[in-house]
């Protein structure tokens, strides 16, 4: 007994040690160097907020934090939508079931790079979806959203959501398949149509699902840097930065490590902030 | 009036006939129960009068209308199932009325009836509680509060208490019973417990291969089973079933079981058997007794099985086994030859091919 115990925690201590140091270590160390006055290198001379009050003077990082919002709240509720709509369509026992869950699958076993690039190309005025409708015959059809400063961001949430849909899928179908078939046959004796059978009891039953969903989907929106390298690299200008490229660009092109540690923190308190109230409500309520 | 009536009904899943040319006919407020083995046919049968199953051929009338092609919301019927199927995330309250509220019922005619049905079932504390919070048992009872409140002209019941323990179901057969007596509904209800269809019906099905092999009220099918599998299948313990050739002497009919010959003039034939019939002579334990009238036959004791109310005795008669429903007083301290009297009358005889009643 005490061996076994002994082992297990051997085995487990590297991972521990790991979590601890580079995780949680990391994290503390990026807060305190935010109240430094470092730039180029380290230097732990504290400076109180001066690192966050320059933050949010500069307008990129207002750019990159109010994008990190709106990509946040479409994809995740984009690819909620989607892969459940998918799932529903699946579930109705189309045809080829097989061949569709795999197809909609499959942009999740690509990288955000490769999804990035291949969204460049479609979407891209000059060689893209704009291109190929003109060749057709309409030569004032115009689809340049992601050469547009207000609209290019939107293009990146079309790649996120192209990728997450087919996981989003996957779990919601697995949910669907999970439904007693008799609720199903009471509801038809009972003549609730299908969309309130849905609506009404099914989705309902799939909350906990829903949540690992949103979990799935925010950890995507919060790291989501190779997307926007890949695709617009930001641009057009920094119209579609996000904090994670911020970040990256501050700590490493730019050299400016206080700064990149400032934007990190927002970036980590703005997450915590966000998931914590639906979190509290979702586990109480599992709790009851 | 028949209240639900079937006919020529065929279900096949490719080379597999589920339903041949069922015919059923159910009466107004009858408590019609469709008994037999798993995979009988039973449920199918039940899925298609309720127009869950699409159906072969045949056609189904709910109150005189023909429903063949309906959906089951516009048949005039409603539902158990036995796995309750109540919607999870809705207390009781909702579970009941949803329904209701998505036809657009006025809410006091929904409030009156969840009221009146949950007043019927002893629900009215559970009303705002999850199914989950609910006992097995109190489950079910939402269940048919979900069924009742749709004041149906047909009620259907599918296995509803296969999924609870022996005293929830012996509780829960009685409150379907006093519900049926109080509101005198159709019911089309399926179980593969004898018992279970015994107690609760007023005719009885029972269902064998897609077949209905007799349909009749219990007791007819307790005393005067049609066929081998229905007198097998009805009744605990079980018939006694020994293999006999028939013996015609003019008027008389006898019996030959080995070297013993059992005397069948209490027997009422529907036709007198040709000499030399191959036949299953079957006599429930009850109808053999160790004294009194009745045909004598020898026999040796073999042991006893006690079941509390009654013993089961087993006595070896010529080369097959014989049970006996005993009083436990006197089957203590039995033993040796013993003469059993058999009483003719209430015995049941098959013949052997056709495993028809004779």
């Amino acid at each position: 007994m005490r061996i076994s115990g002994l082992a297990a925690r051997l085995v487990l201590s590297p991972t521990v040690l790991v979590t601890v140091v580079c995780f949680y270590g990391c994290a503390v160390w990026t807060a305190y160097i935010s109240f430094t006055k470092s730039s180029f290198i380290p230097n732990y001379t504290f400076n109180g907020l001066a690192q966050y009050e320059r933050l949010f003077a500069t307008p990129r990082w207002g750019v990159a934090y109010t994008n990190m919002f709106i990509f946040g709240v479409l994809l995740v509720v984009g690819a909620l939508a989607v892969g459940l709509l998918l799932a529903i369509m699946i579930d109705r026992n189309v045809r080829g079931e097989g061949f569709f869950r795999t197809v909609m699958l499959y942009p999740l076993s690509m990288s955000f790079i490769v999804t990035g690039l291949a969204w460049q190309w479609v979407l891209s005025p000059s060689i893209g979806v704009q291109h190929f409708v003109r060749d057709l015959g309409f030569p004032n059809f115009t689809f340049d959203w992601i050469a547009q400063q207000d609209r290019a961001i939107y293009t990146l949430v079309f790649a996120g959501v192209w990728h997450q849909a087919g996981l989003i899928m996957a779990i919601m179908l697995a949910g669907l398949r999970g439904v007693d078939r008799d609720i199903w046959r009471a509801t038809k004796v009972e003549g609730i149509p299908t969309w309130r059978v849905y609506l009404g009891i099914v989705l309902p039953m799939l909350r906990p699902l829903v949540v690992t969903c949103v979990v799935l989907l925010s950890v995507a929106v919060v790291k989501s840097y190779d997307l926007v390298v890949a695709m617009t690299g930001g641009g057009p200008g920094f119209a579609s930065d996000l904090p994670g490229k911020f970040v990256v660009d501050f700590s490493f092109e730019r050299a400016n490590i206080g700064q990149a540690s400032a934007a990190a923190v927002v970036m980590l308190g703005s997450v915590f902030a966000a998931l914590a109230p639906y979190f509290y409500v979702e586990l109480r309520k599992r709790g009851q | 009036m028949s209240a639900v009536q079937v006919r020529g009904l065929r279900k096949s899943y490719g080379p597999l006939d589920v339903l041949r040319n069922i015919d059923l006919e159910v009466r107004e407020g009858e408590f019609t129960v469709l008994l037999g083995p798993s995979g009988c046919g039973k449920s199918t049968l039940l899925s298609a009068i309720a127009g869950l199953d699409p159906v072969n051929a045949g056609r189904i009338e709910i109150g005189g209308v023909d429903v063949t092609d309906l959906d089951p919301s516009a048949r005039g019927i409603a539902m158990v199932f036995q796995s309750y199927a109540l919607y999870p995330t809705m207390t009781v309250r909702n579970n009941m009325t949803f329904g209701l509220r998505v036809k657009r019922l006025p809410k006091a005619e929904i409030d009156k009836r969840l009221t009146w049905a949950a007043d019927m079932l002893q629900l009215t504390a559970l009303l705002d509680r999850k199914p989950a919070q609910l006992s097995g048992g109190q489950r079910q009872r939402v269940a048919i509060g979900r069924a009742l409140v749709q004041q149906s002209r047909v009620f259907l019941f599918d296995e509803p208490l296969s999924n609870l323990d022996a005293k929830l179901r012996a509780e829960m057969r009685v409150e379907i019973k006093r519900l049926h007596r109080e509101l005198a509904p159709t019911v089309v209800y399926v179980t593969h417990d004898q018992i279970e269809a015994m107690t609760l019906a007023t005719r009885i099905a029972v269902m064998r291969g897609g077949q209905i092999e007799q349909y009749a009220t219990p007791d007819e099918l307790y005393e005067r089973p049609q066929t081998l599998f229905v007198a097998g299948f009805v009744g605990s313990p079980a018939m006694n079933f020994l293999p006999v050739v028939l013996r015609r002497n003019g008027g008389a009919v006898a019996a030959e079981l080995g070297p013993v010959t059992i005397p069948l003039d209490a027997y009422a034939f529907a036709t007198p058997p040709a000499d030399g019939t191959q036949a299953i002579f079957g006599i429930r334990p009850e109808h053999a007794a160790l004294s009194g009238a009745g045909v004598q036959v020898a026999t040796e004791t073999l042991f006893m099985e006690p079941m509390g109310a009654d013993t089961l005795g087993w006595f070896q008669l010529g080369t097959e086994k014989l049970s006996a429903r005993l009083a436990p007083q006197t089957a203590r301290g039995i033993s040796g030859p013993q003469r059993l009297a058999l009483d003719i009358a209430n015995a049941s005889i098959f013949a052997r091919d056709t495993e028809q009643r004779l």
